[in-house]
């Protein structure tokens, strides 16, 4: 068994779907502002001008100025740096809870996929009974266990988002199992490491690709509503969802400036996922295009 | 004669994302009273479409960009979309191929035959009821009564098909466009349905179109056939004599391919080539590179119009200029 | 024959997920490290107090008599003592239950509502103005967390225009719940015909019920969208086409009933997440509903409600599952059992 047999990435395939993409306008916007984000969260420190954590009692809730662009908060610490810092807060966990949750949905996916039968069907099962439970409570719950923080935010959304890569790649691995040259393959004695690497592997990836970009923007969500509610990053890491929370009582007192700028970021770097999974989707899947 | 629908020089054109592709160029055909007409083509060669256009259900990038379709002296393509939705099912009625797909699964038979039928009269529904029976049985289905209260999945491919031919004439139709309609149906339930098409010609005095890329099932049912390859018709003329005398080289290849008893112990003949991609139409003569009668380079430069002979025969090749 | 199988096999299951939160409501207080006995308790309690609850417990006994014992009294409805409030759990739960079922209702049939409405004028004028207002109306709902909006909801509508009364919960500070009442306000107050009433309870519900409900609709909404163009490729509304049926039954009929399949399947993902996002309205909004009880609940440690809360979240859970395959059953007449 040569590697020729296995599927060929045409050339002209991966060119044509470049220019599906870019034609698509939405997308590039979304990828622009992903990769916009992303420059922030790198070059965080050289960006902020003040540094996020800096106490000064004699400019208390100043509403956005010159000086301080996004205005200060109850601790007069700068919230421009503190939204430059939040969003290398969110755009790390974010990074580490889609890797390792889109390896253990691959993992378990493609294998229940490919095993099939009885053991398929219990697992889809826990995997159905997993997803129906709102990743909110089984952070409550792990949060009652563990305490709040970091970790447990981690942990408790990683739980909650392999199962949704997991019944992709099972949904893949299962048709491609019906399809000819899987057949094929096993028929002349083809290894089964081989079939799942060289021929399930890449066409399970693309439809992953798309739901792990779009649950990345989920994480986000739900790291910035987790430590909103008190029961995921702690003071005095920057976290936009933390930021509003300290910022909440404010509001009704006519201090905008701290629940606005930190929700902006929220919802313009989902948005942009959003907008870049859909725009992967379309030049992956032509039949899902709107 | 007055025709009852009369295509004249209809253009279509479909816009994709990878350009323009122009599906029908000039086509023109006739269909009088009671007679019927078959379109015979292979896959891509734009019968589909064509009968799509007739019937206005020309899915979104798909655009009529010239030309006419006239029925009962009115030009279709003129109307408005309320005005032809009246025609639609009452004087035009359409059968598809699949009859498995084109049945709404979420609703029982009895609904949508009933809903067909109150929007083109004034039946209640009690006499709508009573009216799809009866249709039911002019197509032969058995125990119409159960029938009528089933849903479509419960239905084999074969009695589903004849569901939908009562739909479609379930309004007196003048004329019925039947689209493949025994192509996903085995071969002795394409039998009946044959026969019930020509009974159900008779019985409605309705014109047929009948479309299908298998000649041996339009000559059984059609006076006419036209030959459609690559967007353009080819050929046209009476059953009889396309049979006995194709003209054309594509109908000539289309007959020699069908396997029969004459031809036993010979391999069977196909066609060499594949059908021309609409977005890059070549010059010339649309079957040159397929044909294997051409004499030097007699199909390049401008393609052949369809030219009218002698009986009310028209060939598309340059040999009959 | 094949719907009695069916209906063992859901009792059964239904039956092991109840089994299987109970275990883990039971494990949470003996796995987190200290006294469970103790963590039942307010930080203050007196040590006799502790050892009291030790004993009710059977902290002594082996784990199976004690989760025996535990089985037992969650049967007999007692599912723990909220030391935060001073009440015993099931009595919270019946205080606030109302609130949170209200919000909820209300929400999610308003985003059902105008969310299938706009999806199908959507897709009926594919790529017209109203299908890009609404994507964008659809993205940004998706994307913004929603306490945010509700946060920026209260400064706009409430801190600027003074269009709606301030955040304090169900009712202003200066009205009463009715005594006596189903808890459901607006039910309560026509009923009394207490117009006054009604208002407020009304006025105060409208923008936490927007709010939850914008995702919701914007979902919806997309769901929808793209259900109804499938269906409008299908050959049984060419057909229909073909039979002139006359537009508006096509699409209102036809293919909604066939379009809407997308939204029923993620029904039940839909609730799931609606529990969590009650969680965050009712505390922007001071909401005296179970979603802001958990938060406290956790805030305070208090435990008795958390477990509590474990047991309660499998039963809706296992009931919304029953719920939505019965829609699915009366819908589609294809499946069967």
């Amino acid at each position: 068994m040569t590697r020729d047999t296995r599927i060929q990435i045409d050339k002209s395939k991966q060119s044509h779907r470049k220019k599906i993409f870019l034609s698509n306008k939405l997308s590039v916007v979304g990828a622009t502002i992903v990769f916009v984000f992303i420059l922030i969260a790198i070059l965080g420190p050289l960006l902020a001008p003040i540094p996020p954590d800096e106490i000064n009692y004699h400019s208390i809730l100043n509403s956005p100025s010159r000086a301080h662009y996004f205005g200060t908060d109850r601790y007069g610490r700068d919230l421009f740096s503190r939204v430059i810092y939040g969003a290398r807060t969110s755009l790390s966990i974010g990074f580490i809870v889609v890797i390792f949750s889109t390896l253990l949905g691959l993992a378990i996916g493609t294998v229940s996929g490919y095993l099939g039968g009885n053991i398929d069907n219990f697992i889809m099962r826990f995997v159905d009974l997993l997803m129906a439970f709102p990743s909110v409570i089984v952070a409550m719950v792990l949060a009652t266990i563990m305490g709040g923080g970091i970790k447990t935010l981690i942990i408790a959304m990683l739980v909650s988002s392999w199962t949704g890569t997991a019944r992709i790649a099972r949904g893949e691995t299962l048709s491609l199992k019906q399809s000819g040259y899987v057949t094929a393959t096993r028929g002349i004695g083809g290894k089964w490491s081989y079939i799942l690497f060289y021929h399930i592997l890449p066409n399970v990836l693309p439809p992953v690709l798309v739901s792990s970009t779009l649950s990345f923007g989920n994480v986000i969500l739900n790291t910035a509503g987790l430590s909103f509610i008190g029961i995921g990053v702690q003071p005095p890491i920057s976290e936009w969802g933390l930021i509003i929370s300290e910022g909440r009582q404010y509001i009704v007192s006519g201090q905008w400036w701290l629940v606005f700028f930190p929700g902006l970021a929220i919802m313009l770097t989902v948005m942009g996922l959003n907008l870049l999974g859909d725009g992967l989707r379309d030049i992956f899947d032509p039949r899902q295009r709107r | 004669m007055n025709r009852l629908l009369s295509v004249n020089n209809l253009n279509v054109v479909f816009n994709t994302f990878d350009g323009v592709s122009r599906v029908l160029r000039d086509i023109s055909l006739e269909v009088g009273e009671c007679e019927s007409l078959g379109i015979v083509g292979e896959t891509g060669s734009g019968k589909s479409v064509l009968s799509q256009s007739i019937m206005g259900i020309l899915p979104v990038p798909g655009k009529i960009i010239s030309g006419s379709i006239f029925f009962k002296g009115e030009n279709l393509l003129s109307l408005s979309s309320k005005k032809m939705g009246k025609i639609r099912g009452a004087g035009l009625s359409m059968i598809l191929q699949s009859p498995m797909t084109s049945l709404n699964p979420l609703f029982k038979v009895k609904e949508q035959m009933i809903e067909v039928l109150k929007t083109h009269s004034r039946l209640n529904n009690k006499e709508a009821v009573y009216r799809a029976e009866e249709l039911l049985r002019i197509v032969r289905v058995p125990e119409a009564k159960s029938v009528l209260e089933r849903y479509p999945f419960e239905l084999s491919g074969g009695m589903a098909q004849r569901v939908m031919i009562a739909m479609a004439v379930s309004c007196n139709p003048a004329l019925i466009i039947a689209d493949e309609p025994t192509t996903a149906l085995d071969v002795t339930v394409e039998k009946q349905i044959i026969k019930l098409m020509r009974d159900i010609m008779r019985r409605f005095n309705s014109s047929l179109i009948w479309i299908s890329h298998d000649l041996d099932v339009v000559k059984q049912v059609c006076g006419k056939i036209a030959v459609m390859y690559g967007g353009i018709i080819v050929e046209i003329g009476s059953t009889e004599d396309i049979l006995s005398q194709p003209l054309h080289p594509y109908t000539r290849a289309l007959m020699d391919s069908q396997p029969s008893v004459s031809k036993r112990g010979r391999p069977l003949q196909s066609i060499e080539g594949f059908v021309p991609n609409m977005l890059n139409i070549p010059d010339g003569c649309i079957f040159d590179c397929r044909c294997l009668e051409k004499s030097g380079d007699c199909c390049q430069g401008t393609p052949p119009a369809l030219v009218e002979l002698d009986n009310g025969r028209r060939v598309a090749c340059r040999k009959y200029l | 024959m094949n719907f009695s199988r069916y209906l063992l096999k859901r009792v059964v299951f239904m039956l092991l997920v109840l089994i299987g939160a109970s275990i883990v409501a039971f494990i949470l207080v003996r796995v987190v490290p200290g006294d469970p006995a103790r963590m039942l308790l307010p930080p203050q309690a007196k040590q006799e107090d502790v050892d009291r609850v030790r004993i009710k417990m059977g902290l002594d006994r082996p784990y199976i008599k004690q989760y025996l014992n535990y089985l037992k009294s969650l049967l007999e409805g007692d599912l723990g003592f909220s030391y935060h409030t001073g009440r015993t759990v099931v009595e919270e739960f019946k205080l606030r239950l109302p609130a949170t079922i209200e919000l909820s209702l209300l929400s999610l049939g308003f985003a059902a509502l105008v969310g299938v409405w706009l999806g199908i004028i959507s897709a009926v004028h594919k790529n017209g103005l109203i299908d890009h207002a609404s994507r964008l109306f659809s993205i940004g709902g998706i994307s913004a967390p929603g306490f945010w909006i509700g946060l920026l909801c209260i400064y706009i509508f409430y801190y600027k225009l003074s269009w709606v009364p301030a955040p304090t919960g169900r009712l202003s500070l200066t009205k009463e719940v009715v005594a006596g009442g189903s808890g459901f306000l607006l039910f309560d107050a026509l009923k009394n015909g207490d117009w006054d009433l009604f208002k407020d309870a009304f006025m105060h519900l409208l923008l936490p019920v927007l709010v939850l409900s914008y995702s919701f609709l914007a979902m919806i909404c997309r769901l929808t969208r793209a259900g109804m163009i499938e269906v409008s490729q299908q050959d049984y509304i060419k057909f229909a086409k073909s039979c002139g049926v006359k537009t508006n039954k096509i699409i209102w009929k036809y293919s909604l009933k066939n379009g809407i399949k997308p939204v029923l399947t993620m029904l039940g993902m839909f609730l799931a997440q609606l529990i969590g996002g009650v969680v965050f309205i009712e505390t922007v909004f001071n909401w005296p509903g179970i979603g802001r009880y958990a938060v406290d609940s956790i805030n305070f440690l208090d435990y008795g409600p958390i477990q509590g809360f474990i047991i309660f979240m499998a039963l809706i859970y296992v009931l919304i599952n029953l719920a939505v395959d019965l829609i699915y059953m009366a819908i589609d007449p294809r499946i069967q059992y």
